[in-house]
C-alpha cells in the first residue's frame, strides 16, 4: 500500500473517499487542497480541528504541499486551547474551510506534495493537563499497513463514532481506509440513531467504549450488525463486550495502544481475561516490576516504552492485561493504588463502574465516583447518599485496609467520560467542588449598639450569581435581603421575629466583584431588623426593615 | 445529655467533613469505628480526639486502654466529656 499522500494524488478522480449527504471524491479532496496550501505557508504549527473528515484530509494534503506541521486538538474549548498553546494561533476549522466542487484539481498544483507529514497531537492525559506528542504521518502508515495485513480481508467502507482528532480516529477513519482505497463516512455518529440504514454485514465501525457500553435500547442493530467493529482508546469491559458480541454476532476487536506508542495488540473478547495479541510490528516485553514494555514503529528510540499495565506473558507470544499498575497516590502517608481501589468497588455488587482520586482540596483524602447497578440504585435511595457511603466502606472491609476506602463518594447515573471515552481527572475532581458560599466575606468596620456597619464583598462565585442570567450576573434583591439577614445573625447576634417585609425598594443594579456597605440595626423589642446596602458610587442599592 | 450528644455529633460531622448527613441521623449508641456503623478508621479517630481536646479542653491518654472504650460510640464519648469536665 503506497502512503496517505501518494493515495490522494493517484486515486481516479472520480473514486468516493468520504461518504456522506454527499459523496466526497480523491478530485474534489485534491481540488479543495489546491485551493488551500497556497495559504498554509509557514512555520509555526498549524491548528487543525474539523468535525468532517474530508476537510481534514484535504488540509492534511495542503500541509504537504506547503511543508506545513499540523497540531491537532482534541476539542476546541477557549480553556483547553490555551493549555495546548493554540489561543494565538491560526485555527483552521470546518468554517475556515470549505470544500471544493472542482471535479480535480489544476494540473501540477499538487506537484510539490512532501510524502511525509509532521503531526503534533495532545493527549486527554490521566492528570489532567494535556501532554504533547509529536508523530510523523510516515508513522501512522507504518500502523496502517500493519492493521491491512491483519484485518485487511474482513474490512469495508467505514463508519465511526469516535473523533478522528486522536491518533486511533486519525488512523482508523482516514489514514488506513484511504490507503487501502475503502470509503470513509466524513461526519462521525453522535448517536446510535444516526447510524441507522449505513451499517450492515460490509461495514467496519471505528469505536469506543463510550459507545459500546451505551448500545441503544430500540435501535435494532442486530439486523443492521457491521461485519468489523473496532473499540479502542480504554479497555471495555467484558459484560459490554460480551453484551456486544450477543448483539452484532461477532465480538469486538479490541486495540491497546497510546498516543505515545500507537496500536499495541488486540483482541476479541468472548470471555474473562482474554489475552492480547501483539501487532507484527510491535515487540512486548516485560519492566523489573512486572510491567508490559514496547517497542513499536512510533518509538524513535529503541529503549522499551513503559505501558503502565501490569502483565502476565503466555507462551504462544499472547499476553494478559492484570490491571494498571502505576496509579499509586500518598494519602495520609502511605501508599494506595487506585487500581486496587476502583478493581475493589467494581467487584461489590451494588457498583457497575468506579473511578477512586484523591481530593486535594479535602487533605488530600480519598474519593470515588460510582456508577451503581439497579440494585445498589434501590439501596442508595433506601439508606440515603450518607448511610450508603458507610454501607461501601464496610462492604469494603475484608478486600482494603482502612486508609484504602474511600472517604468521599459521589453517586453518578452515568460515569463522566469525555468523547473518546477517557476519564479526565478535572470533570471527576469537579464533583467533589465545595458549595458557593451562601456567606459572603464581610468585615465590621463599626459597631454602635444595636448598629452595624460592614462592608460585604460579592465575589463572582458567590451562590446568589450563579445562573440568574448567565450572559450578565446580576445580584437578585431579594438575595440582599436574604444576606442581611445572615449577617445580621453573626454580627448582632438577632434574628427578625418574622420574615415579614416592610418599606423594602430594590432600586439599584450589583454585579460580581463589587464591595458593598451594609448597615444593620436591630430592633429587638419590635423583632425587626433594618438594612441599608450601598454601592461604592454612594447609590443605594436596597434598603428596608425585616420583620 | 442528649444536647452534649448532639454537640459532638455535630463536632464529628465538621471535623471528618461527612456529608449528607445531620446529627438526626447518627445513633448515639451506635459503632462509631465497627464495620456495622459509622466505618470510621484510625485517621477519624484521630481527627475526633483532636477535635474533643479542642472543644473541651480534656487531655486524652492515647496509652489508656479505655480511651478505646469511650470512643466506641456518641454516647460513651458524651459520658466520658460530661466525667472529665
Amino acid at each position: 500500500m503506497s502512503g496517505l499522500v501518494s493515495a490522494l494524488l493517484t486515486a481516479p478522480a472520480s473514486r468516493v473517499v468520504f461518504t456522506g449527504q454527499a459523496p466526497v471524491t480523491a478530485g474534489q479532496i485534491r481540488a479543495t487542497a489546491a485551493d488551500l496550501a497556497p495559504r498554509l505557508a509557514g512555520r509555526e504549527p498549524l491548528f487543525l480541528h474539523t468535525v468532517s473528515a474530508a476537510l481534514f484530509t484535504a488540509a492534511l494534503l495542503a500541509a504537504a504541499v506547503a511543508r506545513r506541521r499540523l497540531a491537532l486538538p482534541a476539542h476546541v474549548q477557549g480553556g483547553y486551547l490555551a493549555e495546548v498553546g493554540g489561543t494565538d494561533a491560526v485555527l483552521l476549522d470546518d468554517t475556515a474551510l470549505s470544500l471544493s466542487s472542482a471535479t480535480d484539481a489544476p494540473p501540477g498544483s499538487l506537484k510539490d506534495a512532501a510524502e511525509d507529514v509532521d503531526l503534533i497531537f495532545f493527549t486527554s492525559g490521566s492528570t489532567g493537563a494535556p501532554k504533547r506528542i509529536e508523530r510523523r504521518l510516515s508513522q501512522l502508515e507504518t500502523e496502517s499497513r500493519a492493521l491491512q495485513a491483519t484485518f485487511g480481508g474482513e474490512t469495508g467502507p467505514v463508519q465511526a463514532t469516535v473523533s478522528h482528532q486522536h491518533i486511533y480516529g486519525l488512523i482508523y477513519r482516514i489514514v488506513w481506509p484511504v490507503m487501502a482505497g475503502r470509503p470513509s463516512a466524513d461526519i462521525a455518529a453522535e448517536y446510535w440513531e444516526q447510524l441507522e440504514g449505513r451499517l450492515g454485514q460490509a461495514v467496519t465501525l471505528i469505536s469506543s467504549p463510550a459507545h459500546l457500553t451505551r448500545l441503544p435500547p430500540v435501535m435494532d442493530l442486530s439486523s443492521q450488525a457491521p461485519g468489523l467493529v473496532f473499540s479502542s482508546g480504554q479497555l471495555l469491559p467484558t459484560p459490554a463486550a460480551l453484551a456486544c458480541a450477543a448483539v452484532f454476532g461477532r465480538p469486538v476487536t479490541e486495540v491497546l495502544g497510546s498516543t505515545e506508542t500507537g496500536g499495541v495488540a488486540w483482541r476479541r473478547q468472548t470471555g474473562p481475561d482474554e489475552p492480547w495479541t501483539p501487532f507484527s510490528v510491535v515487540t512486548v516485553g516485560q519492566d523489573a516490576a512486572g510491567g508490559l514494555t514496547v517497542i513499536t514503529p512510533y518509538l524513535d528510540g529503541v529503549d522499551p516504552f513503559p505501558m503502565g499495565d501490569r502483565v502476565e506473558p503466555l507462551h504462544d507470544g499472547r499476553f494478559r492485561l492484570l490491571g494498571r499498575a502505576d496509579r499509586m497516590e500518598k494519602i495520609d502517608g502511605k501508599r494506595v493504588s487506585l487500581t486496587r481501589v476502583e478493581e475493589a468497588l467494581a467487584a461489590l455488587p451494588l457498583i457497575a463502574e468506579a473511578a477512586a482520586l484523591t481530593l486535594p482540596d479535602r487533605q488530600g483524602s480519598l474519593g470515588a465516583v460510582v456508577e451503581l447497578t439497579p440494585t445498589g440504585q434501590a439501596t442508595l435511595r433506601e439508606k440515603g447518599a450518607f448511610r450508603f457511603g458507610r454501607l461501601l466502606r464496610a462492604a469494603l472491609a475484608d478486600r482494603l485496609e482502612p486508609i484504602e476506602r474511600p472517604k468521599h463518594w459521589r453517586f453518578v447515573a452515568r460515569m463522566p467520560v469525555d468523547a473518546q471515552g477517557k476519564r479526565r481527572i478535572s470533570d471527576l475532581r469537579a464533583r467533589f467542588a465545595a458549595d458557593p458560599p451562601r456567606v459572603p466575606p464581610y468585615e465590621v468596620v463599626s459597631r454602635e449598639g444595636d448598629t452595624a456597619r460592614l462592608k460585604v464583598s460579592l465575589p463572582a462565585d458567590l451562590i446568589y450569581f450563579q445562573g440568574h442570567f448567565p450572559e450578565e450576573a446580576i445580584l437578585p434583591g431579594i438575595s440582599q435581603v436574604h444576606m442581611a439577614v445572615l449577617i445580621g445573625e453573626q454580627t448582632l447576634d438577632f434574628v427578625p421575629a418574622s420574615a415579614e417585609l416592610n418599606r423594602v425598594k430594590f432600586k439599584d443594579i450589583v454585579r460580581p466583584g463589587e464591595v458593598l456597605d451594609l448597615t444593620l440595626t436591630a430592633d429587638r423589642e419590635r423583632g425587626r431588623l433594618t438594612f441599608q446596602w450601598l454601592r461604592a458610587n454612594g447609590n443605594e442599592a436596597s434598603a428596608g426593615v425585616i420583620g | 445529655m442528649t444536647e452534649l450528644e448532639n454537640e459532638i455529633k455535630a463536632m464529628i460531622i465538621d471535623v471528618l467533613n461527612l456529608e449528607d448527613v445531620t446529627p438526626d441521623d447518627i445513633d448515639p449508641q451506635e459503632d462509631l469505628f465497627g464495620d456495622s456503623g459509622l466505618a470510621l478508621d484510625s485517621i477519624d479517630a484521630l481527627e475526633i480526639g483532636v477535635g474533643v481536646q479542642k472543644k473541651y479542653g480534656i487531655k486524652i491518654n492515647a496509652e489508656d486502654k479505655s480511651t478505646r472504650a469511650h470512643f466506641q460510640s456518641v454516647r460513651s464519648l458524651a459520658e466520658f466529656v460530661a466525667a472529665q469536665r
